[in-house]
């Protein structure tokens, strides 16, 4: 699938764009990653969560002239606090459109305008850069392909939209998403119930294809214990979300 | 209930007694928690006092031994105070979540705000530094509030 990007720039103009990497524990890739932001995706300012590192990522990242958010205490939970960090602070600041990238690698910048611009031009409010819509690449492991799809076809039914890539982590976000979670950070606690949350108030979704790499170095937060509890996690975090009354 | 069983029952309340004032006069035990201990001292010491009542409770309720409605009792207590500490926690980890992001976003606020100041400080003392009186922080060495 090929984008045309020619008015990408004009759509672009004038909106403050902020690309947050979260990290942890992130030293052997961070410079690359912002490196890879910086040369793709000048317009953006960057900023860097860092997750309580116990190694030199957060003194690489401001080597690389890059404003660091560091969390006093690792959150212990897949990064998601470092999400709700990024997203308070895009909201504090004012941004219009926040995207989010892994400090792994395992986000090809060059596709940032891809999950930006559906943003930019007000064509949705919520991007996800979807490793399964058309498949190239790395995807993820077979379980965890597994575990992917079927939280893909519980979110695509209860969001009453096709959603391929529920649990990608690289996504673009526009200011009416950034205020309802920067609002409500009490109410989001995995991807999942992003993205129905997102739904529920309104917002439109969208996934675009996007190209992810394998992780180059680090461990994944995904122990084995973590694994299987992963999808009991999920679905309670699932029945939460529509039982709860309060949804933003 | 025996003498002996009786005895043991106010011997413990008065240990727990004991414990909650302890916990009380070391700042330990505040607030709904004072209350709540007092309630469960007074429950406990109630059941050796007031057995001939609880009998007559668990005859009105249709349960033969009173010692089982005293369990059942215990147990819904312990369910709805799980429930109650389950919520706290959760209400905890909530807010700790979102302090970590305003503390981390504050302190980077703060490192900015520093660094623009020392910078300002720099740039002004390459310029001028003697000639005028701006007042910086860091330029005339006190602050001027």
């Amino acid at each position: 699938m090929t984008q045309d990007f020619s008015s990408f720039d004009s759509v672009i103009a004038g909106k403050r764009i902020l690309a947050f990497v979260l990290a942890y524990n992130e030293e052997k890739t961070i410079r690359d990653v912002i490196e890879n932001i910086r040369q793709s995706a000048p317009y953006a300012d960057i900023v860097v969560i860092d997750d309580c590192s116990t190694d030199r990522t957060k003194q690489f990242a401001q080597e690389a002239g890059v404003p660091v958010i560091s969390h006093l205490i690792n959150s212990n939970n897949a990064g998601f606090s470092a999400v709700k960090t990024a997203i308070t602070y895009a909201h504090l600041e004012g941004y219009d459109i926040c995207c989010q990238v892994d400090g792994d690698g395992q986000h090809d910048a060059s596709f940032l305008r891809h999950i930006i611009a559906p943003v930019a031009d007000d064509r949705a409010d919520y991007v996800i850069g979807s490793r399964f819509l058309k498949v190239q690449g790395y995807t993820s492991t077979l379980p965890r392909v597994i575990a992917i799809t079927f939280f893909s076809w519980v979110t695509s039914l209860i969001i009453r939209q096709r959603v391929y890539d529920v649990t990608s982590g690289f996504k673009a976000m526009g200011k009416k998403i950034i205020g309802i979670f920067a609002l409500y950070p009490h109410l989001i606690h995995d991807t999942n119930e992003m993205i129905i949350l997102a739904k529920m108030n309104g917002s439109r979704i969208l996934e675009v294809p996007v190209i992810m790499k394998r992780r180059r170095s680090g461990r994944s937060w995904y122990s084995v214990s973590k694994a299987i509890l992963y999808p009991i996690k999920t679905l309670l975090v699932i029945i939460e979300v529509l039982v709860r009354r309060n949804n933003a | 209930m025996g003498s002996r069983l009786e005895s043991a029952f106010l011997l413990i309340t008065a240990c727990v007694f004991i414990a909650f004032l302890w916990g009380m006069r070391r700042g330990a035990v505040r607030g709904g928690a004072v209350a709540l201990w007092i309630v469960i001292c007074s429950a406990m010491v109630s059941v050796p006092l007031l057995e001939s009542r609880y009998l007559a409770l668990a005859q009105f309720m249709g349960i033969s031994y009173a010692r089982d409605m005293l369990n059942m009792f215990a147990i819904l207590f312990l369910l709805i105070y799980v429930f109650y500490l389950t919520s706290k926690l959760q209400q905890a980890s909530d807010t700790v979540e979102i302090l970590l992001a305003r503390v981390a976003i504050a302190e980077h606020r703060l490192g900015a705000l520093a660094f623009n100041s020392a910078e300002n400080c720099i740039s002004r003392s390459n310029g001028s530094l003697f000639e005028s009186d701006v007042s910086g922080p860091c330029l005339s060495g006190e602050r001027k509030w």
